[in-house]
């Protein structure tokens, strides 16, 4: 049982295009950065793209919560019971 | 020609635009920027004005070529979404069979020809700027440029356009903060896992609950 990190470089890729996309529209609707060829714009979408992917590799790990079970009955301890000291 | 000249001033969100090239200066007198060029145009036998109107009725921006530094980001053509352009230019020579185009950042939004049968060399016109661009759609600085082609010669023409108005209240705003948030909460759940393999061996086990402490 060996503890290993499972990595979503989709999830995260997705992630990367979204915040690309958006930080490149803020840039354009504030006029933050003017450029003559919007496909410049793609490479801070790029950047988000890469980002994402590797946020979704190394990033930090997520504690993932255990699935909900019915609850574990433990009886009393008492004669018959597993492990129960010796009646005297 | 016409064509051109129509292009290039409306879908450039009326940069204006004579026929060929030059380098424009602004209108001291109404422009609330400094007197600073906003247009270039090329060759020179170009020549063009435009005035911006706001939704108020107020002369919002207003630029001649050539007679200036040429097209610059920092100190853009006016516009705002409400308003209107008025527009007129002429070219040394009539240019008959043109093709002509009208780029926004680097992608064609216009285009167009004509045999010019008329040889025209000058157009003027006025246009509403809401006819190309919706307000509350977007703001921000873009590059224009266009160029016509035909026989008898060409001209080309570039500027940076303003379209003014509130970024906080434009579609592109509402677009980008809705990407942004679902890129947070993608980014939260593209995050690794811890201890995935555990929970995978606890259940071929059967024994998906933890032992219960002692």
């Amino acid at each position: 049982m060996a503890k290993t990190r499972k990595g979503h470089p989709v999830k995260g890729a997705i992630a990367g295009l979204l915040l690309g996309l958006s930080v490149s529209l803020f840039l354009l609707i504030f006029s933050l950065w003017v450029v003559k060829n919007l496909e410049w714009y793609a490479i801070v979408v790029g950047a988000g793209v890469v980002v994402g992917i590797l946020w979704g590799l190394y990033g930090p790990r997520r504690r993932r919560k255990r699935p909900a079970g019915p609850p574990v009955v433990v009886g009393p301890r008492g004669a018959g019971s597993p492990g129960a000291p010796p009646p005297v | 020609m016409q064509g051109a000249a129509g292009a290039l001033l409306t879908g450039a969100a009326m940069a204006w635009w004579a026929t060929p090239a030059f380098a424009g200066t602004r209108d001291a007198s109404t422009a609330p920027t400094p007197v600073v060029p906003g247009v270039s145009l090329e060759p020179s036998n170009c020549s063009g004005s435009g005035t911006v109107v706001n939704g108020s009725g107020q002369v919002l921006d207003h630029a001649t070529a050539p007679g200036g530094g040429g097209a610059s980001p920092g100190n853009p053509i006016l516009v705002d979404p409400n308003g209107v352009v008025t527009y007129e230019g002429t070219s040394g020579t009539a240019i008959t069979n043109h093709h002509w185009y009208v780029d926004l950042d680097g992608i064609e939004v216009q285009s167009g020809g004509s045999p010019n049968t008329g040889m025209e060399t000058s157009t003027h016109g006025t246009k509403k700027i809401s006819d190309f661009l919706p307000a509350h759609i977007i703001t921000g600085t873009y590059y224009v440029d266009g160029a016509i082609s035909g026989t008898g010669g060409e001209c080309s023409g570039s500027a940076y356009v303003k379209i003014e108005g509130d970024p906080a209240v434009t579609a592109a705003f509402g677009l980008a903060v809705v990407l942004f948030l679902l890129a947070l909460w993608l980014f939260y759940a593209g995050m690794p896992d811890e201890a995935e393999e555990m929970l995978d061996v606890a259940d071929e086990l059967g024994q998906s609950q933890p032992p219960p402490a002692r």
